[in-house]
């Protein structure tokens, strides 16, 4: 009581000490002024305070200065008048009595606009987030920062959507460390030292080709606050199971960025069935290369024979074991001088494991046999991958761009068969050298106008060497001594090519690209089959079907026209290939000139209702994989070869694709593609219960359709959405058996299911999902069908903001296999600790300890049931901190 | 010649008795989406003002622009009485419209000693805090006219620019006109009138927009891909007011 009595009085002192100045407005016509501007200048033309004038007219301001004083009073359309007031001493009342002010005559009331030009301009295609304004402190990465940024969407994997376009670059002062590969950058990378997100859209690679080439892509630029520049940080995780299972994985990041140098060093390691390869298989298989700005589509290398199989039915960490460890370093380097130097280079060694075991049925024509085989696949890779770069910007419109990639893989297999009870081994030894080199030019001839000039060249060497101990040469030689079977193959590709582009801009909605270019390439391929008794003296045999020796050069000469117009609801888009080849097979010579068209026609029905559709016809050519001759063992008791020529295959592709709907509340989409092979390589198979012999063949008029669509409403009384999956495979295809007549099959998949996921703002959210395959196989002499179920469900729980519970559970039922279902169950808690910049996890994998799981496949003369192996049951506890 | 007299007659005829001030300002804000930059129009008299958006994307001239206004192209629409002094505020939802009735805000504004020139005039600085933004603004006093931009009022001047401290919202003045021939839209003032069956209070508006955007939250989240992590921030952080004390 006491202290509020000081309060009043503390506050009643402070009014009294205040000056009070009151009056009363009036117009020329002795009318009160309403809403008359009152204000209290001092001396140096500062407001000392306002106040407006009431209905009546009257307004009172108060003051706690002294001093001279001017009172201004204002209102619209009347003259200003300027009062000077003295206050002398604090807590003075000032009545400063009746006021007139006169209205403005008509003729001084002139209609004067002023303008002005608004100095805040938006860059049309950048949209800027402040990085702190969005942070809440529980980030641990700029990942989990992107996350709550409007309109932005992280999947599983890392990958970045904005308005649902997948991100093609994250960049960090607009150096591009990781391409596609960005997620190492934004797992990585501690969120703290962000400024400023900006997105980027309709985003040109090559800043020359800014609004000139037609794009939609989607970049996001990172920029550094001032003090984090220079400054070293990074994250390291440590995790890992009990001493029993031992199981384990580590990383480090480390970069350091100023505007002028990036640095990024990474390492990994873990056998968790973790691929860590994901994050720089960009640099390995780039494909982001844009058209114009690269030469050479089909240059991705060849595998004559494969000695390892992945299991790719699986998700890694279900079926992989393995131990793999990467180190990657990445420079950039901005000079002065407008030079740029990228250097890039990749050390891994990866250990894969996958243990299947099989069971073949075999059916045809009275024929049957049974095979049953068990399988160790092994394989130890290492890869080392440098790549450097080389860019110049001359003026502001020409840049000049090289680079160099080397890169050696040295593949070790050793694997375990057992066929029907007999032990083989097989030991192989694959190394690929690779180098390329592409230069590429632009200039930029106006606002509208650019060529871009290109030029790659490459190399690869790719040798082979395998030893395999089995029993098949006795069936084939009649010389039951015969036990080791060892080939060598040896394959080589040099590319040669060059590419020129004119990009025109011809307005907003339409552009125009010509290409002219050249590519050469020459390939060779040889291969050879020895035979060795058990004690490696080599048993001499004709082995004249058994040896390769294939040398394919070609040149291909071709202009190419892309038109792509948007008029108001139509969208065009058209494309004109035309390619002049000529090949040289061992000495038979080929030429020919070939057309491609592809068009796609979209037309916007209604709002949120849209129709596509697209064609084309290309030729795509047979490689040396399918050309050689002679056989190749291909491993694995199976040998292959070709009866075909060099040959274009065209074929016709079809498509129709509609929406209608908005996709957050009610949205309906169906894709329907079909696809018609003229020309098509198939197989002829010579059966028999201990070996096959392939053999390519051509066969024609094949057909395949394929359909998805989807269903999606949000339900609003579970705050959840659903959908209703439906998808159709039906193709057909032709294959041989024993030289015969072709044999027609058509296989057809039928999926139906449903999702649902919840939306709720609480702490609880859950996903649930069902879906059925029918798959059935009719061909003119055997058909068979089956029925696979999946289901799952995941729930999400956060306790708090900075702790939370992940749970998987799946079930699966393959159809047709002894195995009556499967079930998983993963658990993953996670818990931040803030203060620490570090989060601790808990992952529980395969909670249920499900060993192994089966499928089962079909052929037009076989059945067979595959039982896979399985990462057992295993509790990893890890540490991610951040520095 | 009494054509022209006759013309000249009416042209003193509308000046007389229809003139109102006529400000123009391009309001730039992040929806959440992307930034947006409205060209709106702040129009009236001493007895109501209204505050609307109109993009003239044909550049014909104001008075035209004026005649073609549609209310569907215009989704800023508030009408000030006065009179009364009340707010009236548009807003669109997917199955309604409304308009939020308020009370005239009183904003407090603390006046800065810097001064800047905008277009001429001589602006002093005032600073506030309004329905969870900080704002400073600048104000012309030798334009009597307390209010501004949105529904910013209750500085002795006209607002001819202000920025929120986040930098979400902007608005700067592109033109004065005090004395105008201009109309408000007709069908910018009937609009008001006409729907009088969609005035509701405008803490109920608040509220159903803030439910709106929960119920957009969730569509959002359960529309992402399996496993998307979601991290919350504040539902309203784009919009002009975070937070709806009621008085």
């Amino acid at each position: 009581m006491k202290q509020l009595c000081l309060l009043f009085l503390i506050f009643f002192l402070k009014i009294s000490a205040q000056t009070e100045i009151k009056g009363i407005i009036f117009s020329d016509n002795n009318s009160p002024v309403n809403r008359a501007n009152i204000i209290l200048l001092n001396t140096q033309n500062e407001i000392e305070t306002f106040g407006f004038s009431d209905k009546a007219g009257s307004f009172s301001v108060s003051t706690d200065k002294v001093g001279k004083f001017i009172l201004q009073i204002t209102s619209l359309n009347f003259h200003p008048k300027n009062i000077e007031i003295n206050i002398d001493y604090k807590g003075r009342k000032i009545d400063v009595g009746k006021i007139g002010i006169s209205k403005l005559k008509e003729h001084e009331i002139k209609e004067v606009v002023i303008t002005r030009q608004n100095p805040i301009k938006i860059k049309k295609d950048t949209v800027e987030y402040t990085a702190d304004k969005f942070a809440t402190g529980t980030e641990m990465n700029v990942e989990d920062l992107l996350k709550k940024l409007p309109g932005v969407k992280v999947d599983n994997e890392g990958k970045i959507k904005v308005d649902d376009k997948e991100v093609e670059r994250v960049m960090i002062e607009n150096d591009d460390l990781f391409e596609r590969g960005y997620q190492t950058l934004t797992q990585n990378m501690p969120s703290k030292s962000l400024e400023k997100v900006q997105v980027l859209k309709n985003y040109s690679k090559n800043k020359l080709l800014k609004n000139i080439e037609n794009s939609e892509s989607i970049a996001i630029n990172l920029t550094l606050k001032e003090e984090a520049k220079g400054k070293w940080f990074g994250n390291i995780l440590l995790a890992s199971t009990s001493y029993k299972e031992n199981m384990r994985q580590g990383k480090l990041n480390i970069m350091n960025f100023t505007k002028r140098k990036k640095l990024y060093f990474l390492y990994n390691q873990n056998n968790l069935g973790l691929n860590e390869m994901k994050g720089v298989e960009y640099l390995i298989n780039p494909s982001s290369d844009k058209d114009v700005e690269n030469v050479g589509g089909n240059l991705q290398t060849l595998s004559i024979v494969n000695l390892h199989r992945k299991n790719l039915q699986f998700e890694d960490n279900r079926t992989n074991f393995n131990n793999d460890k990467l180190g990657s370093f990445s420079y950039i380097y901005n000079f002065q001088n407008n030079w740029k130097i990228k250097m890039v280079s990749i050390f891994n060694e990866i250990e894969n494991r996958n243990y299947i075991t099989s069971v073949y049925k075999y059916n045809f024509q009275n024929i049957t046999f049974t095979n049953i085989e068990n399988n160790t696949w092994k394989q130890n890779n290492r890869n080392i991958v440098g790549k450097l770069e080389l860019s110049k910007d001359f003026t502001k419109s020409s840049n000049l761009l090289f680079y160099n990639k080397t890169s050696s893989l040295k593949e070790k297999n050793d694997n375990d068969f057992v066929f029907n009870d007999q032990f083989n081994e097989q030991y192989g030894e694959n190394k690929l050298f690779a180098t390329e080199s592409k230069l590429v030019y632009t200039k930029k001839i106006d606002s509208s106008k650019a060529i871009v000039a290109v030029a790659k060249h490459l190399f690869q060497n790719r040798p082979y060497n395998f030893y395999d101990e089995n029993n098949i040469f006795q069936f084939i030689t009649g010389n039951s001594d015969v036990q080791k079977i060892n080939q060598q193959i040896h394959s080589k590709m040099s590319f040669a090519g060059g590419k020129i582009s004119y990009l025109k801009k011809i307005d907003e909605d339409k552009n125009l690209e010509i290409q002219f270019g050249n590519e050469y390439k020459k390939e060779n391929l040889s291969s050879e089959i020895k035979l060795f008794n058990l004690q490696d003296q080599q048993y001499l045999f004709d082995n004249s079907e058994f040896i390769n020796s294939l040398n394919l050069e070609q040149n291909k000469l071709y202009a190419q026209l892309k038109y792509n117009s948007k008029i108001k609801k139509w969208k065009y888009d058209f494309g004109l290939l035309t390619e002049f080849i000529s090949s040289k097979n061992n000495k038979q010579f080929q030429k020919g000139l070939f057309v491609s068209p592809n068009f796609s026609l979209g037309y916007e029905l209604g709002r949120n209702q849209n129709i596509n559709l697209f064609g084309s016809r290309k030729f795509s050519e047979t490689r040396l994989n399918n050309l050689f001759q002679n056989y190749i063992y291909q491993g694995n008791r199976s040998f292959h070869k070709s009866n075909l020529n060099f040959e274009m295959l065209p074929d016709i592709n079809l498509g129709l694709s509609y929406n209608i709907g908005d996709e957050l509340s009610k949205s309906f989409r169906i894709n329907i593609h079909y696809l018609k092979n003229e020309k098509m390589i198939a197989n002829n198979t010579f059966i028999n219960p201990n070996y096959n012999f392939n053999q390519s063949i051509l066969v024609k008029n094949n057909h395949s359709f394929f359909s998805n669509l989807e269903a999606r409403k949000y339900l609003k009384f579970l705050k959840s959405r659903f959908s209703l999956l439906g998808n159709i495979m039906i193709s057909s295809y032709q294959n041989s058996i024993n030289n015969q007549p072709l044999i027609k099959t058509k296989f057809s998949n039928y999926k139906i299911g449903f999702e649902m996921k919840s939306g709720w703002l609480k702490k609880i959210n859950y996903e649930l999902g069902y879906d059925w395959t029918f798959n059935k196989m009719i061909s003119e002499i055997n058909m068979n069908d089956y029925t696979d179920h999946k289901v799952f469900f995941n729930l999400y729980y956060n306790f708090t903001d900075n702790f939370r519970w992940e749970s998987k559970l799946e079930y699966y039922q393959f159809g047709n296999t002894s195995q009556k279902t499967t079930q998983f169950l993963d658990v993953k808690i996670d818990y931040i600790l803030k203060d620490y910049k570090m989060n601790l996890f808990l992952k529980g994998n395969n909670l249920l300890n499900s060993n192994t799981i089966q499928r089962y496949s079909v052929t037009n003369v076989s059945e067979s049931v595959y039982t896979q192996r399985l990462l057992p049951l295993h509790v990893v506890f890890g540490i991610n901190k951040n520095f | 010649m009494r054509n022209i007299f006759l013309f000249g007659l009416f042209f003193s005829f509308t000046v007389l008795f229809s003139q109102n001030f006529v400000f123009e300002y391009e309001e730039k804000f992040y929806d959440g989406d992307r930034s947006v930059i409205n060209n709106t129009f702040l129009i009236g008299n001493d007895k109501e003002i209204f505050y609307f958006n109109y993009n003239n994307d044909k550049l014909i001239s104001l008075e035209e622009a004026f005649e073609n206004y549609t209310t569907n192209k215009s989704p800023i629409k508030i009408r000030f009485s006065l009179v009364e002094k009340k707010i009236y505020d548009y807003r669109y939802f997917p199955e309604n419209f409304y308009i939020g009735l308020e009370d005239l805000p009183h904003i407090s504004w603390l006046i800065g000693k810097e001064t800047k020139i905008i277009l001429g005039y001589l602006c002093y600085n005032a600073t506030t805090t309004f329905r969870g933004r900080k704002y400073m603004a600048w104000f012309a006093k030798e334009i009597p006219i307390s209010y501004g931009p949105w529904k910013f009022n209750g500085l002795p001047g006209l607002i001819l620019e202000i920025q929120d401290s986040e930098n979400y919202f902007w608005y700067g003045i592109k033109s004065i006109n005090l004395e105008s021939r201009l109309q408000v839209p007709a069908k910018l003032s009937s609009f008001f009138y006409e729907n009088s069956k969609n005035y509701i209070p405008y803490h109920e508006l608040f509220n159903k927009e803030t439910n709106f955007l929960l119920d957009l939250r969730s569509k959002v989240r359960s529309n992402a891909p399996s496993g998307t992590k979601f991290i919350d921030s504040d539902i309203r952080i784009f919009l002009k007011e975070k937070i709806l004390v009621l008085p």
